[in-house]
Formats: structure tokens, C-alpha cells, sequence
């Protein structure tokens, strides 16, 4: 978006308005993200139901998004590049309200724990959270600095997020065997945990989707890592040497 | 090379004077001409006229006298046109005259001219016939004529004269003008060559001014003029290059949005706040840059308002940082109309000051509510009955309520030795005190539980270490304090080394330590709370000086690195709930960070879970003197 101009000033201005709501809304989603691990922590429900409340404004905000990119589609007729970073948009506007949406799932739980004493202080469940919202900022700036790179770290953070889940899961899995009092109190963390894993595997597709964008590739279920040397901001695949014979 | 100017003098003189040439050769010449013709043509007809006076016969004896009088050739001709005499010629034969047109004229008018070719002299002549006699009874005709090249003689001896005058006055004033048209230019082109070069940034010498007219003038104007406006331009440069400085030099971050609402200028601070390069700021959005949802809602609500207003954001991801941003319009300029400046200042420190208090306050609070209640309940317990039923009930309540009137007391001494540390009441005793005795007698007092939880202690203290400056009693308490913290988080059977080095210097410590599996994060962090007192100590023993490090490690299940920086932290606990089973009250390390600041030391931890847990205490040597 930044290396050409278009020809209508109003098309660039409308993409550059895409590009802003986007951003947005990925700010607003990491302040709930924020905010609802911020309620576990002090166990402030009031601010998990602020959070619960201010969802809708999320919504909302999406709804307009995906019609401003849907108008671009019918009237501007966007091809190439354009065409790829409105599609792009409407994935990532997509997957940034299933994460507000999650947000308020925590938030749900966190209302419920706070009902009971606390089982145990949180160590990784915060770590977690800290590195789901950092994919969604990061994502984000990939795609404001199109930085494949950036969107590939991104897109490898998600396993540390996974192992922690794991992590928590085990742990918690030894507190319900000592005393079947906690299994509520565990299950509800749980719960958390896995919302927050699901908000980074919703952090790696936007990463996913920056990449699309730069190089016109899809890399969505493509894995393990060893092919990124091959993704370029130019697109081409590049052939190794053992892939010859 | 002679400018354009001089030409264009110059060649208007040149003009001038060949013009003056011109309109002399294309309107005075034919109006010379025709004047000289016009007196001769008078002349002739006068002399005619008094020739005819004469009778007839004495103008025939008289021709040739009367030719030489008139200086022309006379002619007599009677009324029938016969010549009687002529001037010229006597002998020739000469055919009727009556027929030309100037005796012909004369015959009517009694006076005739005429410019002919006269076939006799071969020459252009004006011929002036005049009539002798009356009208009507005419006798005959006087007829003179004169060459017209004797005219045209005279007439070009006329102008020869007029064109030597020209010329005699046209040359000096060329010179004169050369010379004129050089004085204006010469000093124009020094000017001009002046203005180029200043104008490609050069530093010419001023202008030499010569005379005192206008061009002078016009150069000591300009010589001014520089002057002043390099007076104005310094002045300036200063100005600006004071504000660059302070802009620069800010702590707050600074930044400003062109009118299309882009990141337009900002200093270092706000770059080093963010951590992002030049080129990821400079003309981007707030959002591309901050991503922070609070950030735009304030410039929203600023736009909408237009009053200055404060909001708090949170930007970063591993370690947050809390800013006060204050939005406010740039005021003054014209071209800056519509621009917005932030400033970010970095409330993360006082933000983390002030949870620490609030921490502090619900802390103590719950501390010491927690034994109150156990005691207040086995008090009421016991007054309602149950003392009497059964003594060895009755006994482990008292215990109970020993154990929490106990840990009451605890809390209270360590608090107040805290707050007696902090307010620098307590005082040192120093003395040379050897690092293997200190360690040995803490190793004693604690040996009892040592022994109850199956932990095995070593020591590793090479020979030659210095002797430390330290208050032996509180060195021990520190000590002490530590240690029981490894005991207690030790499990049974575990590994509790303590070991002693030799630091030279505290700043190469802090570089130099830091092992694998420990993130530098965690050094950092870990500097950030103590560097504060590092350097008090520093400037207090004026310099750095040998270290003592006495080290503890401890086979215990290790503190997550996110959690070092708050460790010291009155009351902070990793595992609330654990550590608080085991006794302590939360104040301990505290405690050992503040006296070990007293004595010019420094505490450091390292730890990660599952890898123990090593604290570094760094006691200063007894002075070189």
C-alpha cells in the first residue's frame, strides 16, 4: 500500500481506512485480552464484566470493517495486490472478533472463579496470555511493515503458547487428583488456558494471512518451518539443492 | 569579459549618434539643398530684375561686364527670340529662344525659370528669363543661367564641414560613454558575482564600496544586509539547534501529527520508549505504531473537543510500559494549523510504586489478620467451655495460640526493623569480620533444622579471601535470612552450597554473571531494582572497591524469572500459599535487601524453575588504606 499510489485518492484513502479499523480492532482485542487476564489476576470481576460489556463495540466495529471491504470488492474491483489485502482483511477482521469473542469467554470464567478462593497463583497463565496478545500486535505490524519475517515469528510462537497450555493442564491435572474440591476451581482454568491457546492459534492465522498478502502464497496449514527460507517477500519458491533430484 | 550591461550602454550611445547621422543625411540634406538652390534662384532673378532696367541695346554692349558682375552667363534675347549677345560665346550662330520655357514664362508673366540640361554647356543650369519693357509692348529678354553643379559644389562643401563636426563630436562621446557605461557595469557585476556566490553558500569578502552615489550606497546596503541577516541567521541556528537539543534531550516522548494525522516529527526518548526505528514511526499512523486502543480513543476525543486532555496508555509486550500521553494543538504558526503534539511520559515506575504501597497496605493488613483470628477463635474456643472438658485440648489450643501470638511477634520486629533500616535508624557497627567465620556461625544456627529436613550444606571458601567491613550481627542476620529461605524451600534430602569469591569490582559482576539458562531479561530486570542502590553505595565509599560475594545455592524448586524483580518486595511471595504454610512472613528477603543497601552491598538472585535457586550476596572488604 505504500510503495504505490492509485490513481483515485479516495481508493487509497479507503484502503488506508481498512487498514486502520483493522488496527483497531486488534488493539481493542488486545486490551480485552489484557484486561480479562488483568480480572483473573486481581480478581475484579467488575472488570470482567467491563470487558463482557465493551464486546459489542467489537462487534459492531467488525461488522463495518468487513462492509467497507465489501463495497471496495463491488465498486473498486480491486485486482493484485489490492485484491489480496482486502480478502486478507476480511479474514483477519474475522479471526480478531472470534478473538474478542474469546476474551469474553475468559472473562465468563473469571467471574465464576472469582466466586471461590483462589486454587493457585498464576505464573504461566499470564506468560501465555502475554504471548497470544504479542502474536496479535506482531501479526498486526506485519502487516502494517508487510514483514514476512515478523509474521513467520509469529507464526512459530503459537507452539510455546501449546506447550504451556499442555503445561497447565498437567499441573492442574495434579491438583484435582489431591483434592476433588479443586475440580471445579481447576476446570474453569482449564477453560481459560485452552481460550488462550485457541486466541493464539487465531493470532497465527493472521500471521498466515499477512504472509498470503506479501508473497501470494498460502502457507495456512503448512508446516514445519524449514520451507521459510523459501517464502520471499518476491513469492517465488526457491528450489533447494536436495529438492532437485 | 564585459557583461551584457556595458554592451547595452555602450551600443545605445553607438545608436544615438549614428542616428543623429541619419535624420541629418535624411532630413536636413534635402532642406539644405533646397535653400541653397532657392538663394541662388533668388539671387539671379534680383539681378535680372535689375539688369532689365538697363535699355535693350546697353544690355547687348555690357553682356560680358554684366556676366562677370552676376557671376552667370548672361543672355539677351528681343521679343522674337533672337539672341542679341550672349556672355559665353560671341561668334556662334544661335537659334530662336523664344520657344524656352523660361522666355516663354517671362513673355507672360515677364519673369520665367527653368532647370534644363543645356545641350550647349552639357551641364544641369537654372535659367532665369526676365522680360525687358513693359507688358504688352516687350521689348526683349534678359536671361541668365548658373550651373547647378556649382551648387551642388558649395552644398557638398557644406556638408564635408557638417560631417567633420559630427564626427569630432561623436567620437569623444563614444569614448565617454565607453567609459560611463563600464563605471555602471563593472560594479552591478561585482554585485551580481557577490549574490551568486553567497547564493552557493559561500562566505565572500564584503564588497568594496567606492564613491557615493547611488551604486555606492547600494553597496554598503548590501554589505549591511549580509551582515545582518548572518547576525539572523545565526541567531536563529541557535535557537533552533537549543531546541533540537531539548527536544532530543527530553525524557518524555515527543511527537507530532501532520494534518493528515501521520506520525510527522519525534524525538529520541519516544523512539527508545517504543523501541522501533526511525523509518517504523516516521510517517505511519498511531495505530501502525502504538497499537494501543486507549491512544486513539484519547486523539479521537481530542479531535472531537479540541482541548488538551491526559490519557494513560499501556504499550509493549514483554515488559509493558505505562505512559501518560498529554494530546494537546501545536500552537502559533499559521503552517502549523492543525497539527497535534503528544507527549509520552513513562509512568511505569511510579505506577509499579504505587501497587507496591497498595500491595503493602492489604499485605500488612492481612498478615496480621490471619494469626489475630486463629487466635481470637481458639480465645473464644477455650472461654466457652472446652478448656474445662479436656487438658490436652486445651493445651493444643494454647499452643496454637502461642505459635500465632509468636508469628504476630515476628511480623511486628521484622516490620519494625525494616521500617528502622529504611528510615536510617539503624546503625552499623563495622568491624573486620573473616567471610568463613560469619558463614560458619550461621551455618551453626541453622545446622538443627538442616539436619530435621535431611539437607546436606558444603562450603566452598577459597584461602586468601578478605576480610569483610560489615556490622557482624547483621551480616549473620542476613545470612541467616537466606539461609532459612533455602532450608525451607529445599525439599528433604536436597543440596545447600554456599561458597565465597573474590570480586574485584561491582560493575563487572553485573556484566560477567549470568550463566546459562538465566535470560539476560532477568539480568536486566534484576538490575533495575537494586542498580539504585549500587550507586549510592558507590559514590558513598567513593569508587568501587573489592568485593566479597558470598554465594548460596539451594537444590529447591526455583523462582520463574518473571517473578525476580519482585522478589524483595515487603511481603511478595511467589506461591502465596505455600510459603506462608512454611512460616515466613514475608519480609525476610526484604529485609536482606535493605541492610545489605546499608552496607554498601548488593543482593542478586538467579533462578529458573526447577533449577534451585542462587543468591548472591556482595558484602564489602575491609579498605585498602
Amino acid at each position: 500500500m505504500d510503495t504505490k499510489r492509485h490513481t483515485s485518492k479516495q481508493y487509497e484513502t479507503e484502503l488506508q481506512e481498512v487498514k486502520e479499523s483493522l488496527l483497531y480492532l486488534g488493539a481493542l482485542t488486545q486490551q480485552a485480552i489484557e484486561d480479562s487476564i488483568r480480572a483473573l489476576l486481581d480478581r475484579d470481576t467488575g472488570l470482567a464484566r467491563k470487558v463482557i460489556a465493551n464486546d459489542a463495540f467489537i462487534d459492531k466495529l467488525d461488522g463495518e470493517v468487513e462492509e467497507k471491504c465489501i463495497r471496495l470488492l463491488a465498486l473498486r474491483q480491486p485486482a493484485a495486490r489490492d485484491l489480496r489485502f482486502i480478502t486478507t482483511a476480511i479474514k483477519i477482521n474475522g479471526h480478531l472478533e472470534r478473538i474478542g469473542d474469546m476474551a469474553v469467554k475468559i472473562c465468563e470464567k473469571v467471574a465464576l472463579l472469582n466466586e471461590e478462593a483462589q486454587l493457585k497463583p498464576y505464573i504461566d497463565l499470564p506468560r501465555m496470555a502475554e504471548i497470544a496478545r504479542g502474536m496479535i500486535r506482531k501479526s498486526l505490524d506485519a502487516l502494517v511493515k508487510e514483514d514476512v519475517a515478523l509474521a513467520n515469528e509469529v507464526r512459530r510462537e503459537d507452539e510455546a503458547v501449546d506447550s504451556l497450555n499442555e503445561q497447565i493442564f498437567r499441573e492442574l491435572l495434579t491438583f484435582m487428583m489431591e483434592d476433588p474440591r479443586t475440580i471445579h476451581r481447576s476446570l474453569l482454568i482449564m477453560q481459560i488456558s485452552k481460550t488462550v491457546e485457541r486466541i493464539s492459534d487465531h493470532a497465527k492465522g493472521i500471521a498466515d494471512m499477512v504472509v498470503f498478502m506479501i508473497t501470494g502464497k498460502n502457507v495456512r496449514h503448512q508446516w514445519p518451518f524449514d520451507e521459510e527460507e523459501a517464502i520471499r517477500p518476491g513469492g517465488r519458491k526457491q528450489v533447494k539443492p536436495s529438492q532437485i533430484q | 569579459m564585459r557583461g551584457r550591461l556595458f554592451y547595452k550602454i555602450f551600443a545605445s550611445y553607438l545608436v544615438l549618434v549614428v542616428l543623429v547621422m541619419a535624420v541629418m543625411e535624411f532630413f536636413l540634406t534635402p532642406k539644405i539643398r533646397e535653400t541653397i538652390t532657392q538663394n541662388v534662384r533668388e539671387r539671379m532673378i534680383g539681378q535680372g530684375r535689375i539688369m532689365v532696367l538697363l535699355p535693350l541695346e546697353e544690355l547687348v554692349k555690357k553682356t560680358a561686364d554684366l556676366a562677370a558682375g552676376a557671376q552667370a552667363r548672361i543672355t539677351v534675347i528681343d521679343a522674337a527670340g533672337r539672341v542679341l549677345a550672349d556672355s559665353s560665346r560671341q561668334d556662334q550662330k544661335w537659334d530662336n529662344h523664344l520657344n524656352r520655357s523660361e522666355v516663354q514664362e517671362a513673355r507672360i508673366r515677364g519673369l520665367g525659370a527653368a532647370v534644363r540640361y543645356s545641350r550647349t554647356l552639357g551641364r544641369n543650369m537654372l535659367y532665369i528669363a526676365v522680360a525687358v519693357g513693359r507688358e504688352g509692348e516687350i521689348r526683349g529678354y534678359v536671361r541668365l543661367a548658373c550651373s547647378l553643379e556649382d551648387v551642388s559644389a558649395s552644398i557638398d562643401h557644406l556638408y564635408r564641414s557638417i560631417y567633420l563636426t559630427l564626427f569630432i563630436i561623436a567620437l569623444p562621446s563614444l569614448v565617454l560613454a565607453f567609459f560611463f557605461s563600464r563605471g555602471i557595469a563593472a560594479p552591478i557585476r561585482r554585485m551580481t558575482e557577490f549574490t551568486e556566490k553567497i547564493r552557493s553558500g559561500e562566505r565572500p569578502a564584503p564588497l568594496l564600496a567606492d564613491g557615493e552615489d547611488e551604486l555606492g550606497k547600494l553597496t554598503k546596503d548590501i554589505n549591511a544586509m549580509l551582515a545582518e541577516q548572518e547576525e539572523k541567521i545565526r541567531l536563529a541556528t541557535e535557537e533552533k539547534s537549543k531546541l533540537e537539543a531539548a527536544f532530543a534531550g527530553m525524557v518524555e516522548g515527543v511527537l507530532t501529527l501532520d494534518r493528515a494525522n501521520h506520525i510527522d516529527q519525534f524525538n529520541r526518548s519516544l523512539r527508545k520508549m517504543i523501541g522501533r526505528r526511525q523509518d517504523e514511526i516516521r510517517g505511519k499512523t498511531l495505530l501502525e505504531v502504538f497499537h494501543s486502543a486507549a491512544l486513539r480513543e484519547a486523539f479521537l476525543r481530542f479531535r472531537e473537543t479540541g482541548k488538551p486532555l491526559t490519557a494513560e496508555i499501556t504499550v509493549g509486550d514483554e515488559r509493558p510500559l505505562a505512559l501518560e500521553v498529554n494530546i494537546s494543538a501545536i500552537a502559533g504558526l499559521p503552517a502549523d494549523e492543525g497539527k497535534i503534539m503528544m507527549v509520552f511520559h513513562n509512568v511505569t515506575r511510579l505506577k509499579q510504586l504505587e501497587r507496591m504501597r497498595m500491595d503493602f497496605v492489604a499485605n500488612v493488613t492481612h498478615e496480621i489478620r490471619t494469626p489475630l483470628t486463629a487466635i481470637i477463635g481458639y480465645v473464644e474456643t477455650l472461654l466457652q467451655g472446652a478448656a474445662s472438658q479436656d487438658a490436652r485440648q486445651r493445651e493444643k489450643f494454647l499452643q496454637t495460640i502461642q505459635a500465632n501470638a509468636q508469628r504476630l511477634n515476628r511480623l511486628v520486629d521484622d516490620l519494625l526493623t525494616l521500617s528502622n533500616i529504611e528510615t536510617g535508624e539503624i546503625r552499623l557497627h563495622r568491624e573486620s569480620v573473616a567471610p568463613d567465620e560469619l558463614i560458619a556461625e550461621a551455618l551453626k544456627t541453622i545446622q538443627p533444622r538442616l539436619e530435621g529436613k535431611k539437607i546436606k550444606s558444603f562450603t566452598r571458601i577459597p584461602p586468601h579471601i578478605p576480610p569483610l567491613w560489615v556490622d557482624r550481627d547483621r551480616a549473620v542476620q542476613v545470612l541467616l535470612n537466606i539461609l532459612d529461605n533455602a532450608v525451607k524451600y529445599t525439599p528433604a534430602g536436597g543440596r545447600i552450597t554456599v561458597s565465597a569469591t573474590v570480586q574485584t569490582e561491582l560493575r563487572e559482576e553485573l556484566t560477567e554473571k549470568g550463566g546459562p539458562g538465566v535470560g539476560v531479561e532477568t539480568k536486566a530486570a534484576g538490575r533495575d531494582r537494586f542498580t539504585g542502590e549500587d550507586e549510592a553505595a558507590a559514590t558513598r565509599n567513593g569508587g568501587p572497591e573489592a568485593f566479597v560475594a558470598i554465594i548460596i545455592a539451594d537444590t529447591g524448586p526455583g523462582v520463574p524469572k518473571l517473578e525476580l524483580p519482585r522478589l524483595g518486595e515487603r511481603f511478595y511471595r511467589v506461591d502465596k500459599t505455600r510459603s506462608r504454610e512454611l512460616g515466613g512472613t514475608g519480609l525476610g528477603l526484604s529485609i536482606v535487601k535493605h541492610l545489605m543497601a546499608a552496607h554498601g552491598g548488593r543482593l542478586e538472585i538467579d533462578s529458573a524453575p526447577g533449577q534451585g535457586t542462587t543468591v548472591a550476596l556482595f558484602f564489602p572488604t575491609v579498605k585498602k588504606q
